[in-house]
């Protein structure tokens, strides 16, 4: 009997090679007709539009369909037919990318709900999730705003842009444009344009630099060829991918920037200068208080100084001549504020002793003054007037390694799994931290410590941060995300 | 025909422990891998893909593969061996090609099993890997992610899911390569004995690791099954390394084939 059996052994094979093809085709069912078709979703987890708090998109959807992606907003979810043509071929990439366009005093709120990842597929299907790429914000709107860029096969793209609540299909090429500050992807610098059109970026190099990117994308040119130098906002412009397909690129200042053979924008100049008036400073996005308006500070040839009151459309208010000039190795820096209608700078010269000027505003001229000593070895973070103007409050930056301070949790948050020198990079952010003492006098002579602070990571940090792990990898996700709770221990003596 | 099947199912039978074994042990480890790293905050915004290639689960996955052709026929000799009544009534009547082939089939079945059992398992894990990373998001993140369609979008993005069940023809031609070099090739070595055979498995293996290293592009992404055939078919240099591994193939099954009609004439 024994004999007979291991002759005919063919239950287990059997069962094997049935369950192996059940196994198989089930896959199979399950990924070409279990797919959840028309399932681009936008659904808010929590929060509202105004809040902008954590949020989820995801969508998909197979090839050999045509048309145009739409979405419906119903019940705070937003759901779509997906529909897309020209991508016949399995081996069809598409790229899709999403800008959150969130006001600036919520990025802090974004920062924290921000995920999302740049993902592609083949295979017959491809997919589409929100993407967040670092410091890509938009202040336009007060509401949720995003955009979507869908690349063909053919390299044609497919503009999406929606709001919660209403729904506007963009021009093909007037996309989000991958401006960011000095700090950021200095392919800024490709995206010169002046005089309402575009010239070739060869034709006339002068100093430009990326005032803001965040609400509008405003530059600076600097002034040169007997031409006046002034502020210059970009009306519309395309992205670096799509400028990269039309045409090659060059290299200015040692950075490697597209050229263009055709318009790919427009500029309008918003604020002319004078002959030989140069910008020393601008207030930056550090400076967030100051939301009704913005300023600057200019020097002419003698290097006196002048303050240039801005609207928010970067358009001149006001041209005040200060009793400061500059004088050879003085810099300038401007602080960010405690008031909205009050100006802080300073103005050093090398070895970090100068002074610091306060200013409040009244009806776009100077109401108050003050000029405080600047000692190098403290230097101030801002600065202030109390509400009747006679105190004068300063906040002074004192540097201090904290060691043993950081959680565990913390520092692997600052990890990037992909590269080692982001990731000690990171690490040695996370686990320095910063101690600012808040001191109010009379006068700057008798100072009183009256409140100590300490953050893990400054603001401004926190944007290397997130620069540092952007940029590297289109494919590569980081997670970076700023905890609250800091446990710091005091060194041992 | 029916002496072949007969001897190919014992043949598969043959292998059950060892193949077992190696699958059983290999799904235990990618199980552990993918609970440790979905456990890690560094995974909690990643997607289930991103956990399959941060666990190291592609590591297990191609061991357990360049061995499964081995566990199973090896065993099958020393079977053979124990049992030389069966084996004999069994392989007796049959032309000496026909052991190949009937080892061959008995190694492919195992190989597609291991397939089969990986792709299970990639998604029984989806559930409590995800339930896990959501439990940890939760102390960091104020929302979670589920969208609809979230399963089948996690294993549509699965880069090995979808290398096992590919969507269209040239996927589904390097997935029947995947399966069935190797087990031609290991089948093939199986034919012979002593120094001949380690000569002929270090061949085998090395052809199979060349096939999974370009497995390994399909998963991660780097390339698609379509392109690799336009490779093949249009880049010089490509098309005469497939021509040069077809031709080590069709040596090593030729030496064999001559090995069992030698062996058949010396007995």
């Amino acid at each position: 009997m024994g004999h007979k059996k291991s002759h005919r052994p063919y239950g287990w094979c059997l069962g094997a090679l049935a369950v192996t093809i059940a196994v198989f085709a089930a896959g199979q069912l399950f990924l070409c007709v279990a797919y959840p078709r028309n399932a681009v979703g936008f659904r808010l987890e929590e929060g509202d539009a105004a809040n902008l708090q954590g949020f989820t998109l995801q969508g998909l959807w197979r090839q050999s369909e045509t048309a145009m992606l739409s979405f419906t907003l119903k019940d705070g979810e937003l759901s779509t037919k997906p529909r897309l043509s020209n991508s016949e071929s399995d081996t069809t990439w598409m790229m899709a990318r999403c800008n959150l366009c969130v006001p600036e005093e919520d990025w802090q709120e974004v920062d924290a709900a921000a995920e999302g990842s740049y993902v592609s597929g083949a295979y017959g299907a491809y997919f589409l999730k929100t993407s967040y790429e670092g410091m890509q914000y938009n202040a336009q709107v007060t509401h949720l705003e995003a955009m979507y860029t869908l690349t063909a096969a053919d390299g044609t793209d497919r503009s999406i842009r929606f709001s919660l609540g209403e729904l506007e299909t963009a021009e093909p090429v007037t996309v989000t444009a991958e401006l960011y500050g000095e700090k950021g992807n200095q392919e800024s610098y490709g995206y010169f344009v002046s005089a309402g059109a575009v010239q070739d970026i060869d034709a006339d190099i002068r100093d430009v630099q990326v005032l803001s990117s965040t609400d509008q994308v405003a530059l600076y040119i600097q002034g040169g060829n007997g031409e006046s130098g002034g502020i210059y906002c970009v009306r519309k412009f395309c992205t670096s991918d799509e400028i990269r397909k039309q045409v090659p690129e060059v290299t200015v200042h040692g950075v490697s920037v597209p050229s263009q053979t055709e318009p790919y924008g427009s500029i309008e100049e918003v604020c002319p200068f004078e002959e030989g008036e140069e910008m020393v400073v601008c207030d930056n996005q550090e400076n967030t208080r100051l939301r009704t308006g913005r300023w600057m500070l200019t020097q002419t040839q003698d290097g006196t100084l002048f303050l240039r009151l801005l609207d928010e459309e970067w358009r001149p208010m006001n041209r005040i001549e200060l009793d400061t000039k500059l004088t050879a190795g003085q810099t300038v820096t401007a602080l960010p504020a405690m008031r909205s209608d009050e100006i802080v700078f300073t103005v050093a010269d090398e070895t970090g002793a100068g002074k610091t000027v306060l200013l409040r505003m009244q009806d776009e001229n100077i109401g108050m003054q003050e000029e405080l000593a600047l000692v190098p070895e403290s230097p101030p973070i801002t600065a202030g007037f109390s509400e009747d103007g006679s105190r004068i409050m300063t906040v002074q930056e004192t540097k201090k390694e904290l060691t043993g301070t950081v959680p565990g949790s913390v520092q692997e948050h600052y990890l990037s799994s992909q590269s080692l020198t982001e990731e000690l990079q990171c690490s040695a952010m996370a686990v320095t931290g910063w101690q600012i003492q808040v001191y109010s006098s009379q006068n700057s002579a008798t100072p009183v410590l009256t409140a100590s602070l300490e953050y893990g990571l400054p603001q401004r940090w926190r944007e290397e941060v997130w620069m540092n792990g952007i940029y590297d990898s289109e494919r590569t996700i980081y997670l970076f995300r700023v905890i609250p709770a800091w446990q710091t221990e005091e060194a041992p003596a | 025909m029916k002496s072949l099947l007969r001897y190919t199912a014992w043949n598969w039978n043959m292998g059950r422990v060892s193949a077992g074994v190696l699958l059983g042990f290999g799904a235990a480890v990618e199980c552990v891998l993918l609970f440790a790293a979905a456990a890690s905050i560094n995974q909690a915004a990643m997607e289930y893909n991103g956990i399959v290639e941060a666990s190291g689960t592609l590591w297990v996955a191609w061991l357990v593969y360049l061995m499964l052709p081995i566990s199973a026929q090896w065993p099958q000799e020393a079977a053979g061996q124990k049992s030389r009544v069966s084996y004999t009534i069994l392989t007796m009547p049959m032309p000496r090609w026909q052991i190949l082939v009937a080892r061959t089939l008995s190694t492919a079945l195992w190989v597609a099993v291991g397939f089969a059992v990986q792709s299970l398992l990639l998604v029984l894990m989806y559930g409590p890997i995800t339930a896990l990373q959501s439990t940890v998001a939760n102390g960091f993140f104020s929302f979670e992610v589920t969208a609809q369609g979230r399963f089948w979008w996690a294993l549509a993005d699965c880069g090995l899911f979808r290398l096992i069940l590919p969507a269209n023809g040239a996927g589904s031609i390097l997935v029947l390569l995947l399966i069935l070099v190797p087990a031609l090739m290991s089948a093939a070595a199986c034919s012979h004995h002593g120094r001949r055979r380690v000569a002929a498995e270090v061949v085998a293996l090395a052809v199979q690791m060349t096939l999974s290293a370009l497995a390994y592009q399909l998963v991660v992404g780097y390339i698609t099954g379509t392109q690799v055939l336009d490779m093949i078919l249009k880049n010089r240099a490509a098309t005469f390394v497939s021509l040069g591994l077809a031709g080590l193939v069709v040596m090593s099954v030729v030496w064999s084939v001559a090995a069992l009609y030698r062996s058949e004439m010396t007995a």
